[in-house]
């Protein structure tokens, strides 16, 4: 077990320098020059040459790589080069939006997601059943960017219960900010849970345990839903894992319709900008999040299953 | 495969890629021309998707849309799974070093969502349509090398592979003549199932502006063009969005039906 | 976008606010909200600027030397008017500017009094090339600033400029700023800005954005408001829509065709406020590659473009242009005074014909690329579609915003644009984009003459030194035409469109006075809520 996870340890720490290089290099070799994005286009060129002196651009990359090394490791994103404003001050300003959208998603989408599921497992081959699939399966088809701009049209265009856009400032307001965003991504996870739930769960029903509970003549209703959906459930939840990094990238088109101060909207607009810092950063914490999620994950099946051991 | 929905979305997809290829010469009309006088017009008999707000068809910018959105929804995957089986072959065949870089850079890749790649290869690729074609396929490749790789290894265990190696016959020529044949299928299988995530990452790429620029119309910039318009119209938004969810959910489901069709045992 | 409890409240209570006309019921805590187009605050330092809209906040904050009357771009020295500067005399030979500044007037938090150190330390910071001044280019004349005693400077030029103050002593760039605070805040002088202006900086946070507040010890008359707040939206439908429920009292206006007659549409008693004549948008041909070598070629293209297209297309954000100044310029040319030949009125049969007589009886097809960006796109996008109706196929390749102008500065386009807002002076664009001493380079160490003009084909550089020489305002103004007129003739590069900055505003929200000429900002100094 601790080589299992001291080795898991490794790849997460591996895949951060990965995406690391993979970033700088990435911003490196980006058309469009940060100097002029940072000055604005009437700079003249002493002036973009004085930035790129300033910033260490001109500097070799192994030099610039080795900078750029050195201050990941301490948890320095430096400075944005449009606003000159810490980045760290950004990440905390943009990050409690990101992750607010994320929970409430996940939750909408498992209040919605798993009694679907369920229903359709039960009803299986029978109209609900159908329903139900056929919904999710155009959820799971249904660009998230798409489906945001049709509940913004009806909700807070047509029907005006919802404000427009931004992310709110007071706690009540900023909940009031957080329905329709959070709907949209929950829908969209509703549509992965229900069908994992519905297959998960037919599954366990086919189980020797849950015949035995039926043949002993307890009521279907509590057979299903405690005996089954407990086992059922595990699935779904270390499931979770894989929901919550697509999400956390269907996030960004979000944020976008609905035009949320978090991490979606600070990375595209860092690279729209070419803004390198705050791209940097944002990437990595997208990055960070990842690894994060799959190092947990793959020690909670650990944690579960005990023949998992040695070099995964 | 002969189940009536599936058949159903079979033409649907037939459908798309006929629009793509044809969709020049069957233009109600030119997808270019502004009129000021019509412009953000709901749907009408004339202008079906309505207009928008250069007073163009969004319906025949729609159709013009469908073919950047297919050629990048078979390009990419095709590329990459053209790239992914000869690196995931090799890696699986000969093994060594190159084996344990390839290998372990996909598996750690992997566990990003292929979209967040995108992003960021778009990213560092610039705007233009060659570049995100690139970009999509580079966000897949890991995932291409990683059953290419797979199924190399299981190949590789088959006994006219060792009868090849005891005759004496050359490693390359026997990658091309029994690995390769032999991996093909079930790389036909998974660039399938990537057909529909590719046409969708290409229309977030295009939705966010990292992806096909205007005044290139594809479905993607047709709807952010129209949410930065929706006061005036949402029509371009409403039907530019059912289109591109119509192509998904068509190439989604004939890809699972065609994995079904040729390999019953395929899990992703 | 960020609105309070009350907002909220009140949203909901509007059910279909959209449907039904705007109340305009305005806050009745006298306070202005004011919608900006970018996410936040850059640089609140009027010497730095980074963008556009930093100026409608520095306005507020700090003192010009002098300004055009309110709303006017009218430069007779004698009707400007005064704020940190009381009087001002120009020299008969054009080249010395004596100054004299308001006694008693104070920089905000306790900083002390305005003196003419400050005024000096303001112009040298201004034209200082290694401190980022985006103005500098404005003050190249300068030879001396010299103080003469506490309230009076005098300004030394090189050559004789009769429009010195209108390009370097009023509100764009010439705001005076404490020394003292310069030197004690350094970098935090952007974020902390002291002036002497109506307003002073409170605070800047998410939610209210920055916040204003009348200057108890302002010179001039007080502000009628209680405070103005800055918020910072830049997604553009959620600003109109912040306006149009009321929450925002001006927003900055989408220079997008359509946009007008979207607010109308939803809001019939909007007012809105113009700034003439905002960015002027030159194409430039790239005289050095063809076929843009040939002038009929060029001439065709001139022909081609619609003047009434994009007036139809923009509505009253659009501004004609006869020749390349625009018509607000002081003694720019107007409708009708252009040698007729020269109009170039839209004559479809006309560029046809020349295109035949160029070689090109069927058309011809050129690509070019266009910034991302969605004003230059516009424009382009319009353009394409007229060329087409005249057989040129203009390919569009579409590039980011900087990597468009690095490029365009390493002479790589053809047929590029630059949009671009400059001083009200009639030399500002011949300059710029006419003078050999500009052409571009393939370094990108040139200028802004993306055509070479007057280095592919001689061009307006002995014209441009007489006006650079000619100490009298009028007869500076007659050969500016001239060189115009030569423009024309030759037409290696023209100026498609003014394209003017909007404001909508809450017809509740009384400015003081009407703007019909201005840069992209104006002040709110006289701004007072009526019934």
């Amino acid at each position: 077990m601790q080589r299992y996870v001291a080795s898991r340890a490794i790849d997460a720490g591996l895949t951060i320098w990965l995406v690391l290089t993979l970033v700088f290099f990435a911003m490196r070799v980006l058309p469009g020059d940060p100097a002029m994005a940072a000055l604005g286009d009437q700079a003249t060129s002493d002036q973009l040459a004085a930035f790129r002196a300033l910033m260490g651009l001109d500097d070799p990359l192994v030099l610039q790589y080795g900078h750029f090394l050195w201050d990941m490791a301490r948890l320095d994103f430096g400075r944005s080069f449009r606003t000159d404003e810490p980045i760290g001050g950004l990440l905390a300003a943009a990050l409690p939006f990101t992750i607010e959208l994320a929970t409430a998603a996940m939750l909408v989408g498992a209040a919605i997601g798993i009694p679907a599921g369920v229903i359709a497992a039960t009803q299986r081959g029978r109209a609900a059943d159908y329903a139900a699939r056929a919904v999710s399966l155009i959820g799971l088809c249904m660009p998230e960017f798409y489906l945001g701009a049709l509940l913004l049209i009806v909700f807070a265009l047509r029907l005006d219960l919802f404000p427009i856009m931004g992310g709110g400032g007071a706690p009540l307001d900023r909940l009031h900010h957080l329905v329709l965003p959070a709907i949209t991504l929950g829908l969209v996870m509703a549509a992965f849970t229900a069908r994992l739930a519905r297959s998960s769960l037919l599954e366990v029903l086919k189980r020797d345990y849950i015949r035995t509970a039926r043949a002993a003549g307890i009521p279907e209703r509590q057979v299903v839903w405690h005996s089954a959906l407990r086992n059922a459930l595990i699935p779904v939840v270390t499931g979770f894992g894989l929901y919550i990094l697509t999400m956390l990238s269907g996030s960004i088109s979000i944020e976008l319709v609905f035009a949320r101060p978090g991490l979606g909207t600070m990375l595209v607009s860092g690279i729209l900008a070419r803004d390198y810092p705050v791209v940097q950063a944002g990437l990595v914490v997208f990055a960070f999040f990842v690894v994060a999620v799959n190092l947990t994950m793959d020690l909670m099946y650990a944690a579960i299953d005990p023949r998992i051991q040695g070099p995964g | 495969m002969r189940h009536p929905v599936t058949r159903f979305f079979m033409a649907i997809c037939a459908m798309f890629i006929a629009v793509a290829l044809f969709a020049p010469w069957m233009l109600p009309q030119d997808p270019l021309t502004q009129s000021f006088i019509i412009r953000l017009k709901p749907p009408s008999a004339e202008h079906w998707f309505g207009t928008d707000r250069y007073g163009r068809d969004v319906f025949a910018r729609v159709l013009l849309g469908t073919r950047w959105s297919l050629l990048l929804g078979l390009a990419a995957p095709l590329i990459s799974g053209l790239i992914g089986t000869v690196v995931g072959a090799i890696a699986g065949f000969y093994g060594g070093w190159f084996d344990r870089i390839a290998g372990r850079v996909a598996d750690l890749l992997m566990a990003f969502p292929s979209l967040l790649l995108g992003i960021l290869f778009a990213a560092a690729l610039g705007p233009g349509f060659g570049n995100l074609i690139a970009a999509v396929a580079f966000a897949f490749l890991p995932r291409f090398i990683r059953v290419a790789r797979a199924a190399t290894l299981s190949v590789r265990e088959q006994l006219y592979v060792e009868a090849a190696f005891a005759s004496g016959q050359r490693p390359i020529r026997i990658v091309i003549r029994h690995v390769l044949p032999n991996i093909a299928g079930p790389m036909i299988v998974v660039g399938t199932l990537w057909i529909a995530t590719a046409i969708r990452i290409e229309a977030t790429l295009s939705f966010i502006g990292l992806g096909v620029q205007p005044p290139q119309p594809s479905w993607g910039n047709i709807i952010r063009d129209g949410l930065t318009n929706i006061l005036g119209s949402p029509w371009p938004i409403v039907t530019t969005g059912l289109t591109l969810t119509l192509c998904v959910l068509a190439f989604n489901i004939v890809g699972d039906a065609l994995r079904d069709a040729i390999d019953p045992d395929y899990r992703e | 976008m960020t609105s309070t409890r009350r907002d909220m409240l009140r949203a909901g209570l509007a059910g279909a606010a959209l449907s039904a006309a705007p109340a305009f019921a305005g806050v009745s805590d006298n306070t202005i909200r004011f919608g900006l187009s970018v996410e936040k605050p850059a640089s609140l330092d009027p010497a730095i600027g980074v963008q556009g809209a930093d100026n409608d906040v520095t306005r507020q904050i700090f003192d010009a030397f002098t300004d055009p009357p309110y709303g006017t771009f009218d430069l007779d020295p004698k009707g400007l008017v005064g704020e940190a500067a009381e009087a001002w005399e120009m020299s008969k030979d054009s080249r010395t500017i004596t100054l004299k500044l308001r006694e008693g007037m104070m920089f905000h938090k306790g900083y002390g009094e305005v003196t003419a150190d400050d005024a000096k330390f303001t112009l040298e910071r201004l034209r200082d090339p290694t401190g980022g001044s985006q103005y500098r280019v404005f003050y190249q004349g300068v030879d001396e600033i010299a103080v003469l005693d506490k309230y009076r400077l005098r300004i030394l030029l090189k050559r004789p400029d009769p429009t010195f103050h209108a390009t370097s002593l009023i509100a764009r760039g010439a705001l005076v700023v404490s020394r003292k605070a310069v030197e004690k805040l350094g970098q935090g002088f952007r974020r902390t800005p002291i002036g002497s202006g109506p307003f002073e900086y409170e605070s800047y946070d998410n939610e209210r954005g920055v916040v204003l507040k009348p200057f108890a010890d302002y010179h001039g008359l007080k502000p009628k408001v209680a405070g103005i707040e800055f918020r910072y939206v830049p997604d553009s439908t959620a600003r109109t829509l912040g306006f149009l429920k009321g929450q925002l009292d001006i927003i900055e206006g989408i220079r997008l065709p359509g946009w007008l007659d979207e607010v109308r549409g939803q809001a019939p008693k909007a007012a809105f406020d113009f700034t003439r004549p905002g960015s002027q948008n030159i194409i430039a041909f790239n005289l050095t590659r063809k076929p843009f070598d040939d002038i009929r070629v060029r001439r065709a293209i001139r022909f081609a473009i619609d003047r009434r297209v994009f007036q139809q297309a923009y509505g009253e954000l659009y501004g004609d242009i006869w020749a390349i100044n625009p018509p607000e310029y002081p003694g720019a040319f107007q409708q009708g005074q252009v040698p007729d030949d020269l109009q170039y009125d839209y004559n479809p049969t006309k560029a046809k014909q020349l295109l035949a007589e160029a070689g090109f009886p069927k058309g011809l097809s050129f690509e070019t690329y266009i910034s991302q960006r969605e004003d230059y796109q516009a424009v382009m996008i319009m353009i394409q579609e007229m060329l087409r109706t005249v057989g040129i196929d203009m390919q569009l390749r579409t590039v980011d915003h900087t990597a468009y102008h690095t490029d365009n500065l390493r002479d790589q386009n053809i047929f590029g644009m630059n949009s671009e807002t400059t001083a009200p002076v009639g030399t500002s664009l011949l300059q710029t984009y006419f003078s050999s001493a500009n052409e571009v380079r393939k370094d990108g160490k040139g200028g802004r003459n993306y055509s070479h003009y007057g280095a592919a084909m001689p061009g307006i550089d002995d014209v441009l030194a007489r006006i650079l020489d000619e100490p009298d305002l009028e007869r500076r103004q007659a050969l500016t035409r001239e060189a115009e007129v030569k423009i024309l003739r030759d037409m290696p590069a023209f100026n498609a469109l003014s394209l003017h900055w909007v404001f909508a505003r809450n017809p509740r929200l009384d400015l003081g006075y009407k703007i019909n000429a201005s840069y992209a900002y104006f002040t709110l100094a006289r701004a007072r809520f009526v019934a």
